[in-house]
């Protein structure tokens, strides 16, 4: 019964975050036109869908996680009967169905234009992968800082680090050996740099979300 | 045998500048209790026990025969909880709470649901955000009393309402709960509130429980005498009294221990006893904290 509960949480939050879930994935697709083309065009629609991803990330912490705490909604969801690890399991699931559609469905229509197209320029793709697997650590590490700490200050921190942590990124990532001209080549090149760098994402992804159970798994104050 | 609805027996809990010290107190099911304390006495902190939300540092908190936090789960299907501070969901809409609570509890009862909205003046399709205090606080009671929880814990409901949507929402209260044998605990400043839902009445301040008792026997057992007193006599203060207070010939006098023998004995001192009144549970409340707080030199 209490799995069922769980998944009651967990399409609550996807019902109350829809218009998020929406609104990013229609802004990344309407922005990916425009980052193919060359010049400072390229460039905007690049920062466009790359915000759409980073708000929306924002957005599901921000609102899913703190606001529920600050507007005490969170006092209403932990009187059902659930207990507060559920809690965590369900909001964090949540979350990550909530961000993982947008993500999912942005880099598969990238992914997906790219092996589409004549001539093929599929040598961007393992960046884009790394660069759309480290936005994803990011958002785990926001959702991670907020169950942990509980704090605005913190969450305010956090944003600002990661959002500083995408420009530095791109400019370092490209140049690395191993990564570096390859997004220039007519066919992607998974080299062992490149997919070390996934895996080290993926590695925080679960780190983040893990710790973020375990914590609450031993707090004795939910409130 | 019945369990009871709640237990407390020795509970602590510390903050830097509070403390819950060894509380104790047993609600029997089917009766109604009212918690009553000042601001900032523990009524709030009890309550989040209770409902598992903070973890007690010692002692033991049954509910409905379920040791808490340990076996919350069971425990919370059977318990219905508003507090002053519970929100819903803002840009979901009434129904869509209802439908959600419906989903989980198998007891929701659709009919009662449907005559709660009606009595309460609630419309299903109304976005929370839009709701007025009084008729949040309705939506929430809504919520809980139709899914017949055997325990409702009510903290403070009333709290943030004005007088007139305060009595609306305290007589239906005691409209719905007149045809139910539900087991509350309902904590309040406000003494009002409590003496007219309660039959029950414990009184907590600074984190310590200062009295529980039946209500009538609270009420039947306070007095305040007023006596003429002359110059020359002495009054002192004799077992079951609290608090005597003397100005020029006039002295009043409060007991919380009556009985006939008292007027005697003032009788006996050299003065006369001019009246003899019961107390509102507003005047019980005052005295006894602040008799408690003179005794632990507080």
């Amino acid at each position: 019964m209490n799995r069922s509960i769980v998944r009651q949480l967990i399409a609550k939050d996807l019902y109350l975050y829809r218009w998020l879930i929406a609104g990013a994935l229609l802004a990344g697709l309407a922005a990916l036109p425009i980052s193919g083309r060359e010049g400072a065009t390229g460039t905007i629609g690049l920062i466009l869908w790359m915000t759409a991803i980073t708000a929306l990330g924002i957005f599901l912490v921000m609102y899913g996680v703190m606001t529920e705490r600050q507007s005490k909604s969170l006092l209403f969801v932990l009187s059902l009967p659930i207990s507060p690890t559920q809690y965590a399991i369900a909001k964090v699931a949540a979350s990550l169905i909530a961000f993982l559609i947008p993500w999912g469905g942005l880099l598969a229509t990238i992914v997906g234009t790219a092996v589409a197209f004549e001539p093929p320029p599929e040598g961007h793709i393992p960046f884009v992968v790394a660069l759309m697997f480290f936005m994803f650590a990011n958002f785990a590490f926001l959702l991670m800082l907020l169950l942990v700490t509980r704090s605005e200050y913190w969450a305010i921190a956090g944003i600002l680090g990661t959002n500083l942590g995408i420009p530095a990124y791109m400019n370092i990532v490209p140049r690395l050996p191993g990564i570096a001209g390859n997004s220039d080549l007519p066919e992607a090149v998974w080299s062992p740099q490149i997919l070390t760098t996934i895996g080290v994402e993926a590695a925080v992804v679960v780190l983040c979300l893990g710790l973020a159970l375990y914590v609450q798994a031993r707090r004795k104050d939910h409130i | 045998m019945n369990v009871p609805a709640i237990e407390f027996e020795g509970v602590r809990k510390s903050y830097k500048f509070f403390a819950l010290d060894g509380i104790s107190f047993r609600l029997e099911q089917g009766q109604i209790m009212g918690f009553v304390g000042p601001n900032g006495a523990g009524k709030t902190t009890s309550i989040r026990i209770l409902m598992a939300l903070i973890q007690q540092d010692a002692g033991e908190v049954r509910v409905l025969g379920h040791a808490m936090p340990r076996e919350q789960v069971a425990a919370k299907w059977d318990v219905g909880f508003v507090s002053d501070d519970m929100r819903l969901f803002g840009s979901a809409t009434l129904a869509w709470h209802m439908s959600f609570v419906k989903s989980i509890y198998p007891s929701w009862d659709d009919d009662y649901a449907k005559q709660l909205l009606k009595r309460f003046y609630l419309h299903p399709e109304q976005q929370i955000k839009s709701l007025s205090t009084g008729e949040r606080v309705k939506a929430l009671l809504l919520l809980v009393l139709a899914r017949r929880p055997r325990l409702l814990v009510l903290d403070e409901p009333t709290a943030g309402l004005d007088p007139v949507a305060r009595h609306e929402a305290i007589a239906e209260l005691m409209e719905v709960l007149k045809d139910d044998d539900r087991s509350i605990l309902f904590s309040s400043h406000n003494t009002l509130d409590v003496e007219q839902i309660s039959d029950q009445i414990t009184f907590i301040d600074r984190g310590r429980i200062v009295e529980s008792d039946d209500k009538e026997a609270f009420l039947d057992r306070w007095r305040r005498l007023a006596l003429d007193v002359p110059e020359s006599a002495r009054l002192h203060e004799p077992r079951g009294v609290t608090e005597v207070t003397r100005s020029g010939h006039t002295a009043v006098v409060t007991a919380n221990a009556y009985s006939p023998e008292l007027e005697a004995i003032y009788t006996q001192a050299g003065a006369t006893v001019r009246d003899v009144r019961r107390m509102t549970l507003e005047e019980i409340f005052v005295a006894t904290v602040t008799h408690n707080r003179k005794e632990r030199g507080e």
